[in-house]
């Protein structure tokens, strides 16, 4: 073959991709005019189902006319788009809607398909409608990350023991997005599962007590105030700091000497975390001990001391004030704190 | 002549040919990845709503840097339309780069600031920071104030005086998707290893816009634009996405990119360098495998950040030159990375792909297309074989082109009139007939600018609009650039229409790299 052939070849080749892309691109974008074109049906679908919403707890069959005329793909988009902006009565008519549609019944079949994508889809739709379903502890052990992370969001809404438990699992697991959405789930659900995560602690391992301990700083039970003080002990900086907030944020009466003693630590992290814990407690006579870390060497920690003694009240202003008028590190942060205490006052700047 | 040709040059054209087949074959391979890895993102994000994250208590703070300089008309357009983005734990800081206009002063009143004592962290060396304001209406807005000192300096400011885990760097005048924040966070919070993550960036130019977002989104009418259009779209749905999962990516945009503050600070922020969003991009990867944890680069492909493109040719070429001198002096800094196996897939792959495939294309085309002209003068090759294999170059050209229009009809369809993706298909087989050659050149001087030690970002010249027609521009503001600086970016607000006002369209530029390499091939 001569090299004019060849190149005649290779541009005829190139030329046929040319066309079938085209061709590609022609056919999707003659669906999508058909789609548009079908535009109006979907807005009478949206007003039907809005209709629906504002009736009756069970339309009847009456109310589907419009649906029952719809595509199923557009019924689940207008369904899908509503679901979250409806509860109560109205996500049981948008229920109701999803059965008579047949789009709840494939999503409860698409749940156990072999396509992660499917499973994954028909997860999304069961927890955007809140149906629950006892195929749902069974996608905590799927081998998608994306459908167990999304069992996790799913199970907020029916928070069972064993769904509970399946979040308590998933927080070890070795993909962050799954051990995002169980933290997320956990703090959401609040009371009915932190006597899980404190069953858990007794066995967990480091990582797994790092993301409990986030659960209860952010969830603020009492029931955690023992665990977290003794874990303010642990040989792990980043754990002990942890523990210093969830200790913080339980309110217990015990806690601020704890902090108190946690500001000497090696460690900054937890000097922050102790710190920042004070504040939240607005545990006074720790003002004293808070003092000292405005000369600190590391800025967080200077910066986390101004902002402990601004949340401490009287005791805590009096001693910014008693640092501002020196030349250091103390008395810039001193200053700056005053000075938001003052711009948080809607006062004129110090 | 004719005997030099044959003795030396033949040998040369296949050497080139060689490369051409190469290169269609790395494209190829590129487009493959691409197709597959968007198609896994698709079925991930389908039906998906982002909602947790907006009232999550565990996800991670951001942080939104914003370098200003001389931005009085249009920074308080920009910095309102970033107040309203979505997303749970958010802060703001903008850095005022010594501006001569009334930048501060406009903040100052529009934001309610108040000063306070001019103290941060200290991390990375720049400039100081003379005056810190907060605000008393935001409580997430600090401005702060210092000299001039250019791009990379002021994001350096910023850098030190932001407090989130992980912060933004956006080009002023970009228009961000309200979700872009809560859908690039993501692969954050999957990855520990992850350190940055870049999104796509969109022309906006025939768009319009509406309180600081995106009204209609609308594909360019005009030739220029809409040939940088297909670029943008070669580059960022076939070019980004296929690196994802052939070794990382090397380049997040300057436009918009989400970076994990503490490898920042660590590798030392940004470099004062025309390419600087390329090379501290390198630098994270490279750092990362300095110390022995690979740092992962990701790239999500349904945030957009829209923005300008110059409509002039001159700003046009001024654009390419600087960008392939950036990506020049990226790849010369980190040249030892290059087929060294101690940094892994970068050294091995990714890099040496990058100078082979994106910095060398434009020297060996240009060396290709003088061989093929001169051989036919010459008598050496036949004129039906030069009219072939020009025109089989451009058929592979618009054969990826058309790749790309294929992954976008196919996933976002962001452009939603089928006319404006019809006329992309235009653009796309125009831009091989003339366009592509003078890319070529721009890059190539480019190269030569480099090597002859040129620094500066060149003059810029911006316009201003008001009119609702394409056609129509405003004021043409000179540019304050001072030899050697940087010159910061225009402000978010030059497309923006002021509250109450009606939509308004875009037709003026701006500067944004928008890939890796200069033409952006597929990268």
């Amino acid at each position: 073959m001569s090299p004019v052939d060849l190149v005649v070849v290779t541009l005829i080749v190139v030329g046929a991709g040319i066309c079938a892309v085209l061709t590609t691109v022609a056919v999707s974008s003659l669906i999508q005019m058909h789609r548009v074109r079908r535009e109006p049906r979907l807005a009478a679908v949206r007003q039907a189902v809005v209709v629906a919403l504002s009736g009756p707890d069970d339309p009847g069959p009456g109310a589907f006319t419009g649906l029952s005329r719809s595509t199923r793909r557009y019924v689940s988009a207008v369904l899908l788009e509503l679901a979250p902006s409806v509860n109560g009565t109205s996500r049981m008519v948008l229920n109701t809607l999803g059965e008579r549609v047949g789009m709840l019944g494939r999503a409860r079949r698409g749940i156990r398909s072999r396509r992660w994508s499917t499973r994954l889809y028909s997860a999304r739709v069961l927890t955007a409608l809140g149906v629950e379903s006892d195929a749902l502890v069974g996608l905590f052990d799927d081998t998608a990350p994306e459908v167990r992370a999304q069992a996790a969001t799913w199970a907020v809404a029916t928070p069972s023991p064993g769904a509970v438990a399946g979040l308590v699992g998933l927080l070890g697991d070795t993909d962050g997005l799954c051990r995002f959405a169980a933290q997320d789930a956990l703090i959401r659900i609040g009371l009915p599962a932190f006597r899980a995560l404190l069953d858990a602690l007794a066995s967990a391992d480091d990582d797994v007590t790092g993301h409990i301990l986030e659960i209860a700083a952010a969830g603020g039970d009492g029931r955690f105030a023992g665990p977290a003080t003794d874990l303010c002990g642990h040989v792990a900086p980043r754990l002990r700091a942890r523990a210093a907030s969830a200790l913080a944020r339980t309110g217990d009466p015990a806690a601020g000497p704890v902090l108190v003693g946690l500001l000497d630590d090696p460690s900054h992290e937890v000097v922050l975390a102790a710190a920042s814990g004070l504040a939240q407690l607005s545990y006074w006579p720790g003002a004293a001990e808070v003092e000292p870390l405005l000369s600190r060497p590391s800025w967080e920690v200077r910066r986390q001391a101004g902002l402990t003694l601004l949340a401490l009240g009287d005791p805590g202003t009096v001693l910014l004030w008693a640092n501002a008028p020196g030349d250091g590190q103390a008395a810039d942060m001193s200053i700056q704190a005053l000075q938001l205490r003052s711009l948080a006052a809607g006062g004129a700047p110090v | 002549m004719r005997q030099f040709y044959l003795d030396v040059l033949v040998p040369v054209t296949y050497v080139v040919l060689v490369y051409f087949v190469g290169l269609a074959l790395f494209y190829l391979a590129l487009f493959g990845s691409a197709a597959l890895d968007m198609r896994r993102y698709l079925r991930e994000v389908r039906a998906e709503r982002y909602q947790e994250i907006l009232s999550s208590e565990v996800a991670p703070s951001i942080s939104v840097l914003v370098p200003a300089h001389n931005e009085e008309a249009t920074i308080t357009e920009s910095v309102r339309a970033l107040l309203t983005l979505s997303y749970p734990q958010l802060e703001i800081v903008v850095v005022d780069d010594g501006s001569t206009d009334g930048t501060l002063a406009v903040l100052a009143s529009t934001f309610d600031l108040v000063p306070i004592q001019p103290v941060y962290d200290l991390r990375i060396a720049t400039l100081p920071v003379t005056a810190i304001y907060r605000s008393r209406q935001f409580p997430h807005l600090v401005v702060a104030a210092k000299d001039q000192s250019g791009k990379a300096d002021t994001l350096n400011a910023a850098l030190n005086i932001a407090g989130s885990e992980l912060v933004c760097s956006l080009d002023a005048d970009t228009i961000l998707d309200p979700d872009g924040l809560r859908r690039l966070v993501r692969p954050f919070i999957r990855s520990p290893r992850v350190v940055a993550a870049g999104a796509t960036i969109r022309v906006a130019n025939g768009c319009t816009v509406s309180q600081g977002r995106m009204a209609t989104e609308r594909g360019p009418h005009r030739a220029l634009a809409g040939i940088q259009a297909v670029e943008y779209l070669r580059a960022f749905l076939f070019g980004r996405p296929g690196w994802n999962r052939l070794g990382g990516n090397l380049l997040i945009s300057g436009a918009f990119g989400l970076f994990h503050r503490q490898s920042l600070l660590e590798t030392d922020g940004y470099t004062k360098t025309v390419g600087e969003d390329m090379e501290l991009v390198v630098r994270l990867r490279r750092h990362g495998y300095e110390t022995g944890q690979p740092a992962r680069i990701e790239f999500v492909p349904d945030p957009v950040a829209w923005t300008e493109t110059p409509t002039a040719l001159r700003e046009l070429g001024r654009q390419r030159e600087r960008w392939q001198r950036g990506f020049t002096d990226t790849l010369w800094r980190h040249r030892r990375l290059f087929f060294n196996p101690r940094y892994g897939v970068l050294g091995m792959v990714v890099f040496p792909a990058f100078v082979f495939f994106e910095w060398m294309a434009p020297v060996v085309e240009a060396v290709g297309l003088v061989l093929v002209v001169l051989g036919a003068l010459l008598g050496v090759i036949s004129p039906l074989f030069a009219i072939l294999f020009f025109s089989l170059a451009c058929g592979i050209g618009i054969l990826l082109s058309m790749l790309a229009l294929m992954l976008e009809e196919l996933s976002f369809r962001r452009y939603g009139r089928a006319r404006d993706r019809a006329l992309l298909v235009v653009w796309a087989v125009l831009e091989n007939l003339g366009y592509r050659q003078l890319t070529v050149v721009w890059r190539l001087r480019g190269v030569m600018d480099y090597l002859g030690g040129k620094t500066s970002w060149g003059k810029m010249k911006r316009k201003g609009f008001v009119g609702s027609d394409d056609e129509r521009s405003t004021s043409d503001t000179p540019s304050d650039h001072v030899p050697g600086v940087p010159v910061p970016p225009a402000g978010l607000g030059a497309l923006r229409s002021p509250p109450g006002a009606p939509p308004i369209r875009l037709s003026v530029r701006h500067d944004t790299r928008l890939a890796s390499q200069g033409s952006a091939r597929g990268g």
